[in-house]
């Protein structure tokens, strides 16, 4: 069993069959930095919970691709927040099948937006005078049809 | 991806939103593209991102989307996207080409563009190759251009040296990514009847021609050049007739120099009746030996040299199967090679799993008569626009690509 401990001071306990589905934890625990338990200050307690649902539920029903479809499906049913705080923890854990999953799903919460919420949701700056912008638009008029 | 790249996304990693934005249709990113000037300029010059944009799109694809067809009378093109993905692909690329010729022309799907004008040089990673072959004065001369139809781009290249002097029989005139280079080039081959070729390659990268001449390897004086070409790895393949048999060619972008192949002498029981094509992810040559089974010869090379392995297609019902040659790499976006029985219906086969298929539905008319050039399309972000002008557009703060475009002018002096 590998314990985990969350930025905020939570402690989990995995298997580390199940652990390894993180390749920095892998690695982690191939150079024997694992001894007693493996600090994560990158992710906190209620993230990491997340995370370890996910791992745990891949690793058990790995042969089993409709339930792990729905599964992933409800699993990425959070708010904007809490999905980005997965894909930044997904990305330090170094997991390809949650990072794959959680970017495919703002990729999706985003493609109908328009350009001003998409600014809103990402708090992008508009360096664009206005009347540059109202160039672009016009110039790329077909792709806001 | 450059290391000096402004933060994406305020509150993630550069590389995690790259990832969610390289997961995008071209068009959402082009309407992206206005959210900010560090996204505009990842959207459309940066090549790694454009790379791994088009790689998402291939990932998802099921079969082809799109398929271009030219044939010697028509160029037309079938699709078989979602409805509005149709709509879209129908009305750019009819856009395109009704400004390179300069006319009208009706929408339809399954659509003949027009007779006997535009020919497909090749399609690659989102751009398409066209070219036309013009008679001004008494000479012949060849336009080409570079069409990427989900940017709404197209250009017109700037003529190469031997411009005047292309003939449609005796050049050979491809569009091809060059690995090596990490480039996009039209090569031109032209045979002056000599024993040397005239060869023109244009780099998009930077945007002209080279000129330079290399040694007919055939001994023959007459290079009867037998398309289709065939793009793979890289390098444009072609059968040659010399007064004895048929020899296979290839030019070498490397050495820059064409060399010859020698092909299975007993798989040329009818020297008219070959063609070359790709099949199981190797090149090879496709022939009817005298039973009518459909023999083909797959090339394969390792460090003794060629051998070519001879395999049989078993096709039941079809009698007669022929490569329909794909001049990008012979193979579509998503890795199945096309071929075509003589009714004209629309096989594909992967690689993979070694299966051959029906395409769907699709028949193509009078193959017998029609040399046919397929490219499979899918939309990427790559730009026709040669980086130096594009980056000089970044400087001067003028961000439009659209009206460099609308001032290219199609030269005057049509088809006589």
């Amino acid at each position: 069993m590998i314990v985990l401990n969350s930025s905020d001071g939570a402690t989990f306990e995995v298997e580390e069959s199940v652990a390894v589905q993180s390749q920095t934890i892998k690695h982690m625990i191939e150079d024997n930095c694992a001894d007693t338990s493996i600090p994560l200050p990158n992710v906190n307690g209620v993230t990491l919970a997340r995370v370890l649902e996910y791992i745990k539920k891949h690793a058990e029903a790995k042969d089993d691709e409709e339930g792990l479809k729905s599964f992933d499906a409800e699993f990425v049913k959070v708010d904007q927040a809490s999905l980005f705080e997965i894909i930044l923890a997904a990305n330090y854990l170094d997991i390809k099948g949650l990072l794959d999953l959680t970017c495919q799903t703002v990729a999706d919460q985003i493609k109908d937006l328009t350009v001003e919420e998409v600014r809103a949701i990402f708090n992008i700056m508009n360096d664009f005078t206005p009347e540059e912008e109202a160039k672009l638009r016009n110039d790329h008029a077909w792709a806001f049809e | 991806m450059e290391d000096t790249l402004s933060i994406l996304l305020p509150n993630l990693p550069n590389d995690v939103a790259i990832d969610i934005l390289s997961r995008l249709p071209v068009k959402i990113l082009v309407r992206f593209s206005c959210a900010c000037k560090v996204w505009q300029k990842l959207i459309t010059s940066d090549r790694g991102f454009i790379r791994s944009q088009l790689q998402n799109s291939v990932k998802n694809l099921c079969g082809c989307k799109n398929l271009l067809l030219s044939g010697s009378e028509r160029l037309g093109y079938c699709s078989t996207g979602t409805c509005q993905e149709n709509q879209d692909f129908d009305r750019s690329l009819n856009q395109m080409v009704t400004l390179i010729n300069g006319s009208e022309n009706p929408a339809a799907s399954q659509l003949i563009f027009r007779e006997g004008e535009l020919k497909i040089a090749g399609c690659s990673d989102g751009i398409i190759c066209f070219f036309k072959f013009c008679s001004y004065s008494c000479r012949s001369r060849v336009m080409v251009y570079l069409c990427n139809p989900a940017l709404r781009q197209y250009r017109a290249l700037p003529p190469g040296y031997y411009c005047g002097i292309s003939y449609p029989w005796s050049t050979i005139l491809c569009f091809l990514f060059d690995p090596v280079s990490d480039d996009y080039k039209v090569v031109k081959i032209m045979d002056m009847h000599r024993s040397e070729f005239l060869v023109e390659i244009y780099s998009l990268s930077n945007d002209s021609w080279k000129t330079f001449s290399v040694r007919n390897p055939s001994h023959s004086p007459h290079h009867l050049f037998r398309g289709p070409l065939v793009v793979h790895n890289g390098f444009p393949y072609w059968l040659v007739w010399n007064s004895v048999s048929a020899v296979l060619n290839v030019f070498d972008m490397v050495q820059e120099k064409i060399e010859e192949i020698p092909i299975p002498a007993d798989t040329v029981e009818c020297l008219l009746d070959i063609d070359l094509g790709v099949f199981q992810g190797s090149l090879s040559i496709f022939s009817t030996n005298s039973s009518s089974q459909n023999v083909v010869w797959v090339m394969k090379k390792d460090r003794l040299g060629i051998s070519w392995m001879k395999q049989v297609i078993v096709l039941p019902p079809v009698s007669y199967i022929k490569p329909l040659s794909n001049v990008t790499t012979g193979v579509t976006a998503s890795g199945k090679s096309l071929l075509v029985s003589d009714q004209g219906v629309v096989f594909h086969s992967d690689p993979e799993d070694q299966k051959v298929e029906d395409q769907n539905g699709v028949v193509l008319e009078r193959v017998h008569f029609n040399r046919y050039v397929v490219a499979d399309y899918v939309a990427s972000l790559a730009s026709v626009i040669p980086p130096e002008i594009l980056k000089q557009k970044f400087s001067k703060d003028r961000l439009y690509i659209q009206e460099e475009n609308a001032e290219v002018k199609v030269p005057q002096g049509q088809v006589s």
